[in-house]
């Protein structure tokens, strides 16, 4: 039978087990502890009459159980953390990967923000054109169907037939 | 409850509603046909197009995308092994085997037919059983609410991918993001961090994209993009099914739709686990179980049948006591809030038409499903070939769009990649962002539920609870053991999963 890495793990030292999961599950329990004490500055005050709350329940008590939850549930995380084998997908990701969701990201955010600026169909050309291509696309027909007839065919869809609003034209 | 269903038979009978559903079934298809590409993103991408439109229309379309897409899975996974969505795995067991054997028409009109079989039945079923489910939901007060709230919250933390403590993890995160924004007792402004534009809470509709449609998109474009697969497939010349097959399939069709369908019920087990429950019992039931896993047609009809009758019975926790047991009922619970309608209790005795209308329109998709299945199969078959950087741009931008529509806000764009962002770690760091929705989604409710539980408490809550509610106190007592079985199974799972050799994994 193999053994189990568990059981074999006795005479190590504890650090030698510290894997992507101690990590997250630390960070995690720091991030929530200091959310636990920030609670009562986070909760707007409820309204006071004759010196009392207007309120039945103190608004801070939910969110307290919630968050001592969330410790507690961090605690055990970290606990069994060093057992834990799951692999962290991050490192089956290439550098050519890592490049290519960057780019798409930073392109994400730039449409995010230029989205009203350059309206929808202008800002919607050249994300899609500009992702096509990035993503392989030689095609010259397909690319201008992607990049300009898909844009237009979305404005026309959300504009004409359910009558919703996207950002104009920037020109006119 | 029969006036209500006759009166939503006449609100489904709607050219508009059919005309949708049709194009709903379609779009389901051809995402659920493309692997990679899930029917949870298309919902999530398709979702801002019901919004604007009238609730017995717009939440159609959305189950027209959903079952279209359940189906559209099973073609890919038949004609070359890549499972379209989690719920056609168990279908790749004998489908890529009959393509070889030059039966892959047969096999995807089995998969459309026991399909179609498997979710008609628990449609009907449904429609059958929620009316007393909803009466017995309509007496159950705050208290009791709370109680079953947190006791499904748990299951479904157990029940998704990952570990438990992550889906726990996860679904208190959830609960956390849920509080930003308002308290839905006092009103009182909380987390907002400074920042006016959350000061009305996370919006829901890019939060649910950015979850599901932007890390599908980030996954795909981590290897160099080419087409989904490069081999063209003629399905004219393929052989057809006969009738003597598909009735020799029936007795499987029947004991696949009844495990799917009680499976169904339960928040958080979904297609994929009730495909292989349904396959298992298939072959263990068959006099040839050796046939299995080399071409046989009642293994597709087995898995096939399992896992579309999931999607009536997945209804009821959503419909009754406003609790969506998945990614899929969470995005129609999306789409209802969005329409002005909250599922729950009381959403029977306010709009028991509407309901039943929508039950009823569930039958209706699934003959037009029939008919547009088997007209579109060698349709649908080409899609695998389509190539992914002119579909990746594509869904992207239909992500934006869709985000921006709902409040015509530029600030819901950078929640929607901010989530995106998050979604994409979360699925590399092994945790399962379905919890988190759950949590999410479901946080007012358990909080509104608290909150009036303390209030009817007068200052003593327990006493209350566990002599004037037996029923929150029964549901209360069994909750931790409960999660501590479902804790055991998970620690015996991962056990398992440590101490198989490599070769295994």
């Amino acid at each position: 039978m193999i053994k189990n890495s568990e059981s074999s793990g006795h005479s190590e030292p504890w650090y030698r087990h510290v894997n992507y999961n101690t990590v997250v599950a630390t960070i995690f329990l720091v991030l929530w502890t200091i959310m636990f004490f920030a609670i009562p500055y986070q909760i707007q005050k409820p309204m006071l009459f004759m010196g009392r709350s207007l309120m039945g329940l103190k608004p801070t008590l939910f969110p307290q159980l919630a968050t001592l939850s969330l410790i507690v549930l961090n605690i055990w995380y970290l606990v069994i953390s060093f057992r834990l084998k799951d692999k962290n997908l991050f490192t089956e990701v290439t550098r050519q990967g890592y490049f290519r969701i960057i780019a798409s990201l930073v392109v994400f955010c730039a449409y995010a923000l230029l989205f009203e600026h350059l309206g929808f169909v202008l800002s919607s050309v050249l994300v899609a054109g500009s992702l096509s291509t990035f993503y392989g696309n030689r095609n010259v027909l397909v690319g201008i169907l992607v990049s300009v007839g898909v844009p237009l065919g979305i404005y026309f869809v959300f504009t004409r037939l359910l009558k919703v609003s996207l950002p104009e034209f920037p020109f006119f | 409850m029969w006036d209500n269903f006759l009166q939503g038979v006449l609100l489904t009978l709607r050219w508009d509603t059919f005309g949708m559903m049709g194009l709903g079934l379609m779009l389901g298809m051809f995402v659920g046909a493309l692997p990679g590409f899930t029917t949870i993103m298309a919902m999530a991408v398709l979702l801002p197009i019901s919004f604007f439109m009238d609730p017995m229309v717009g939440i159609p379309f959305l189950i027209g995308v959903y079952k279209g897409g359940i189906y559209g899975g099973s073609i890919p996974a038949i004609l070359v092994s890549m499972p379209g969505t989690g719920a056609s795995v168990a279908t790749t067991f004998d489908g890529p085997s009959l393509t070889k054997q030059g039966k892959s028409r047969k096999a995807m009109e089995m998969a459309l037919f026991s399909s179609v079989c498997g979710d008609l039945s628990s449609d009907v079923l449904t429609i059958l059983f929620i009316g007393p489910i909803a009466i017995m939901a309509m007496k159950i007060g705050p208290p009791e609410l709370g109680a079953i709230i947190l006791l499904s919250l748990i299951i479904i933390s157990a029940t998704t991918s990952g570990l438990f403590i992550k889906g726990l993890v996860m679904c208190f995160i959830g609960l956390f993001f849920s509080m930003i924004g308002q308290d839905p007792l006092g009103g009182m402004s909380r987390f907002t961090f400074g920042f006016f534009e959350i000061k009305s809470g996370i919006p829901l509709l890019p939060m649910l994209i950015g979850l599901f449609a932007i890390p599908e998109i980030l996954q795909a474009v981590e290897k160099k993009i080419t087409s989904f697969v490069a081999e063209e497939f003629n399905l004219k010349s393929g052989e057809r099914l006969t009738f003597k097959e598909f009735r020799r399939s029936i007795r499987t069709i029947i004991r696949s739709t009844a495990i799917g369908t009680s499976l169904g019920i339960i928040p958080g087990v979904g297609q994929v686990v009730s495909a292989f429950v349904g396959y298992a019992a298939a072959k263990n039931a068959s006099k040839h179980p050796e046939t299995y896993g080399k071409g046989e047609l009642d293994g597709i009809a087995a898995a096939e049948a399992a896992n579309n009758a999931v999607n009536g019975p997945t209804l009821v926790p959503l419909l009754t006591l406003g609790i969506p047991g998945d990614k899929v009922t969470a995005i129609l619970l999306g789409a209802f809030i969005a329409q002005g309608l909250r599922p729950g209790p009381q959403l029977f005795a306010e709009q028991g038409p509407l309901v039943f209308a929508l039950l009823v329109a569930m039958i209706f998709a699934n003959l037009i499903f029939a008919v547009l299945g088997y007209l579109t199969i060698p349709l649908f078959a080409k899609v695998v070939t389509i190539r992914k950087s002119a579909l990746l741009p594509l869904t992207a931008i239909f992500a934006f769009a869709g985000s921006y529509v709902y409040r015509s806000d530029p600030f819901d764009l950078l929640v929607l990649v901010f989530f995106g962002i998050f979604g994409y770690t979360a699925k590399k760091l092994n945790f399962d962002v379905t919890p988190m929705v759950m949590g999410y989604i479901l946080g007012p409710v358990l909080e509104y539920s608290f909150g009036q539980t303390i209030n009817l408490g007068r200052g003593d809550t327990l006493h209350y609870i566990f002599v004037a509610r037996p029923i929150t106190a029964i549901i209360l007592a069994i909750t931790p053991f409960i999660t501590a079985g479902l804790w055991w199974r998970s620690a015996r799972l991962r056990n398992r999963h440590i101490n198989k050799p490599l070769s295994e994994k």
